[in-house]
């Protein structure tokens, strides 16, 4: 495969002292930047080759803002040196720690032994000031990941890297450039701050409440005071924000595309008609960002540095920590625009695709900011909401009027209010699921995709699966994989455990346990669907093609083809207002472990209990997440679960040790946060 | 770390550097100037102040609070209360304490035990039962409500309650409802933890403590215009 790639692969610390400090280009005229000035934008970005690696975790002086800060930086870079290893080898990373206090780098999606992760208190003790901790591992993947700090919030302060493993094989498709997007986000604020502020006022950083003069009026005006006033309603009743998006936003933050401001831009260069590889990585500490290049469309290849079927999009969201490598191809002797809003649409990371560094492009208008539906409160849809909410609360759009689901909207004009308090049993969603379960077991319980879209749908059309492909737009994606027969060739190679037939990712009522119950939860998913087609609030029915979960497929066969032993549910929960984040009500610090059987195959299954996506992120084994897939479920380090939505995934626990299992939003992941040991 | 679950008030103790490492529910404290203010009634302006200041966790906080009004170097009102504050629901804590009141001749210090939280419509709701000495019981309540006009101008209305089980006509308080007091306050939110704001306020005594205040030549209703800032830290 070509790959007269823009990341060189240079001797060894090449490019250390040049400092992408993207802070340096906003012309405030602080610091020099003599590299960058005499070097398209796109090389300087320092890359480390090789199999050994010397990196200095250190404090370095950066101006995003126009104020003088301090940043945690590896080698004096922000973001970290680009690592690039070959799949094969045996790396040592040499990590010397220069602050003054503990650190750590943990190497995010690498299959490695625990006591390389690169967690304080699991797998080794930190790195103590003035020491250094040599990393050794075997690099046993390709594609790409990151790695950042595990200790404090240093992560926030950027302390994050992207790595690319080349592979052994070449791979499945090919390319002429290729560059790294490490999306992030950063504040002059120093976390501790954020945190406690947070902890204090817990809409903080939320400057898009609902006002009188921009909301309520207007809407009165247009549709009348009973009809705005009531819409109001229930979010009042909940004390809760159908705004509340964030929790940190652009408010405080700057976001940075390779260490560049918007006003900076990161810059990469093409010639028309090549192919074009974006290696995206979000490595915000609580952003999720939308991705689109107005004028191109993208197609996946691989996500979490996992090979799937190509897809191709028109934008896509990443969750934090989550990888996305994409191909363009632009074909016009002009700048593009890589445009990343953050979720709440509170600003944005902005960069150019240009054939010529002196054509820059402009970034299009935001898109309206979101707002939450009662989908993504865990509830059915409520009657009383379709006028604000119309379409979006419909997962997808298949054009299925006749599965306007007459059960459901019986049920929520009971439960649909009140249901999250807990009052209401909202059984909408349970009537469905039981159809549903039938109809698929007539069809040998293939469960394939299409088998969530039927249960979104309530659809009560048995033959709806074979229907659904091609009307979705997944077609091309999922156009093979119905039959059971298949799930059932893979497994023959496990005889001595029954084989994976997909899951039929229907909903059952959620059991919400009595440590969920008390002043640190302040709500429960009542109908938790399966959810892997929403794109998400913010970009539903956006007239573009946006990337869901359910379009992935992995290119290679699922490894692990035995039927889960046993599943685990965990619900993230929190109190937004007091802002307190655990798992199934229980913060890490009261926790016990995880445990898991050496050998076993088992399912996750995680039911968000809160109005905002958590990235959940299990360390040291991969997450194979069901699709409804019998055969090709796409392996995932990092797993988005929607507010209010429940999904799964499979594990087989073949790393034996003590692992990280958090959600990596930097500021709920001490509460969010599990050991998983498996023994 | 297992310890604040089960012996809460040994996280009050604990150094507060606790920000580092993997600590979810660091021992935090919070100084809440909520009115710092002059008001502004027939000619004088006196300084008044509602401050609350806590140090705690996320469900367990030591609070001390002091409001009072001042005028030409004179305390005219004065209130302290010292209480343990300790979430009981979502939007819900309990307060237990101590309530001290410097200026008053009987019942300066009294016991406390009340709510505090958020009711739906976000209705700030505090309920306070104020006891002793003896049977002695007063009740306050107060509810309040910030209505963000837009992004930066938020109207904040409150109504406070008082009522009392005793007389006391040196202090005009009467048996029964006994002070209303209806507050405005609009205030330019700077940033999220800075806000200065104009307001005007209303109080009036009612039924037994109205008689008992014009029985002795004092006013039972009185206006104020406020002019102060609110910050947090």
């Amino acid at each position: 495969m070509s790959k007269d790639t823009t990341l060189p692969a240079p001797s060894r610390r090449r490019f250390v002292q040049g400092l992408a400090l993207g802070g340096l280009a906003t012309g405030l005229g602080l610091h020099a930047r003599p590299l960058l000035a005499a070097t398209p934008a796109a090389t300087a970005h320092p890359v480390l080759s090789g199999t050994e690696f010397n990196l200095d975790i250190g404090h370095q002086v950066v101006n995003f803002t126009g104020t003088d800060t301090l940043a945690t930086t590896v080698n004096g870079s922000l973001p970290a040196p680009i690592l690039r290893w070959r799949e094969g080898d045996r790396v040592r990373l040499n990590v010397r720690n220069t602050l003054d206090t503990d650190s750590s780098i943990h190497w995010h999606g690498i299959i490695l032994p625990t006591d390389m992760d690169g967690v304080p208190g699991l797998s080794f003790d930190g790195i103590a000031p003035g020491e250094t901790f040599t990393y050794e591992f075997d690099v046993q993947q390709n594609g790409t990941y990151w790695y950042h700090s595990h200790s404090g919030f240093q992560e926030q302060t950027g302390l994050y890297g992207a790595i690319i493993i080349d592979p052994k094989e070449p791979e499945p498709f090919s390319y002429d450039r290729d560059y790294v997007l490490m999306l992030s986000d950063w504040s002059d604020t120093p976390p501790e701050r954020v945190y406690a502020n947070l902890k204090k006022m817990s809409h903080y950083y939320n400057r898009r409440e609902r006002t009188l003069a921009d909301d309520l009026i207007p809407e009165a005006q247009q549709d009348g005071w009973g009809a705005a006033l009531s819409r109001r309603q229930m979010w009042e009743k909940m004390r809760m924000s159908d705004r509340d998006i964030s929790d940190v936003t652009g408010y405080t933050y700057t976001f940075l595309m390779n260490g560049q401001t918007p006003a900076s831009g990161w810059t990469g260069l093409f010639s028309p008609g090549e192919k074009v590889r974006l290696r995206v990585i979000n490595a915000a500490a609580m952003t999720f960002f939308d991705l689109r290049i107005p004028g191109l469309s993208m197609t996946v290849v691989a996500c979490d540095g996992q090979y799937v079927e190509p897809v191709r999009v028109g934008e896509f969201r990443i969750g934090v920590a989550e990888t996305i490598d994409i191909i363009v191809e632009p074909i016009e002797h002009k700048a593009y625009s890589l445009f990343a809003q953050a979720i709440d649409r509170s600003g944005y990371a902005h960069g150019h695709l240009t054939p010529d560094p002196a054509l820059s492009a402009t970034p299009p208008a935001m898109d309206p900011a979101p707002e939450l539906t009662h989908m993504d409160m865990g509830m059915a849809m409520s009657s009383g909401d379709h006028g604000a909410h119309g379409g979006h609360a419909m997962p997808t759009q298949h054009g299925h009027a006749g599965h306007d689901m007459p059960t459901a909207d019986s049920g929520m004009q009971h439960g649909g209010h009140l249901g999250v308090r807990g009052e209401h049993a909202a059984m909408p969603h349970q009537g469905m699921a039981m159809p549903m379960a039938q109809s698929h077991a007539d069809h040998g319980m293939t469960g394939h995709s299409m088998g969530q879209h039927t249960m979104n749908q309530g659809a009560q059309d048995a033959h709806a699966s074979h229907g659904m492909a091609s009307s979705n737009g997944h077609g091309m994606s999922h156009g093979n994989t119905h039959s059971a027969s298949q799930g059932r060739s893979h497994g023959q190679a496990h005889t001595d455990a029954p084989t994976y037939k997909g899951h039929p990712l229907s909903a059952g009522m959620p059991v919400h346990a009595d440590s969920e119950y008390g002043p640190h939860v302040d709500m429960r998913a009542e109908a938790p669907e399966y959810r892997l087609d929403d794109p998400g609030v913010g970009l539903r029915n956006n007239g573009r093609k946006v990337l869901t979960y359910a379009d992935l497929r992995s290119l290679h066969p699922t490894p692990d083809t035995r039927e889960p032993g046993r599943e685990i549910e965990l619900h993230l929960t929190g109190n937004m207002s007091r802002y307190m984040w655990s798992l199934n009500g229980i913060r890490y610090a009261d926790a016990d472990p995880i445990h898991l059987n050496y050998g076993e195959r088992v399912r996750i299954t995680l039911v968000n209990d809160t109005m905002m996506p958590h990235p959940v992120h299990l360390h040291g084994m991969w997450s194979d997440l069901e699709t409804g897939d019998a055969t090709h479920l796409p392996r995932k380090h990092t797993l988005v679960v929607q507010p209010g939505a429940r999904l799964s995934y499979l594990v087989t626990a073949d790393a034996k040790g003590e692992w990280a299992f958090h959600c990596h939003l930097l500021y709920h992941m001490m509460g969010m946060f599990r050991k998983v040991v498996v023994s | 770390m297992k310890l604040h679950a089960y012996w809460p008030l040994a996280a009050l103790l604990t150094p507060a550097l606790a920000l580092a490492g993997m600590n979810d529910d660091p021992v935090l404290t919070k100084l809440d100037v909520k009115q710092l203010e002059g008001a502004y009634r027939d000619g004088d302006t006196r300084l008044a102040w509602n401050i609350e200041g806590w140090l705690g966790t996320d469900l367990h906080k030591l609070v001390l609070t002091s409001e009072g009004a001042r005028l030409d170097g004179r305390s005219e009102e004065q209130e302290l209360r010292l209480f343990y504050r300790r979430a009981i629901a979502p939007y819900w804590d309990l307060q237990l304490g101590w309530h001290h009141a410097p200026l008053a001749e009987r019942r300066d210090d009294r016991a406390l035990l009340g709510i505090n939280g958020t009711a739906p419509g976000y209705l700030e709701t505090e309920f306070n039962l104020l006891m002793g000495p003896g049977t002695d019981l007063s009740a306050e309540l107060s509810v309040e409500r910030e209505i963000r006009l837009t992004r930066q101008w938020v109207l904040s209305p409150e109504v406070g309650l008082t009522a009392h089980n005793f007389s006391d006509p040196e202090e005009h308080q009467g048996s029964g409802l006994a002070d209303l007091d209806l507050e405005l306050r609009l205030a330019w939110e700077v940033r999220p933890d800075l806000a200065p704001y104009v307001g005007v306020t209303w109080e009036r005594k009612l039924g037994d403590s109205a008689d008992l205040a014009r029985a002795s030549g004092h006013d039972v209703e009185e206006t104020y215009w406020r002019l102060g800032v609110s910050f947090w830290f």
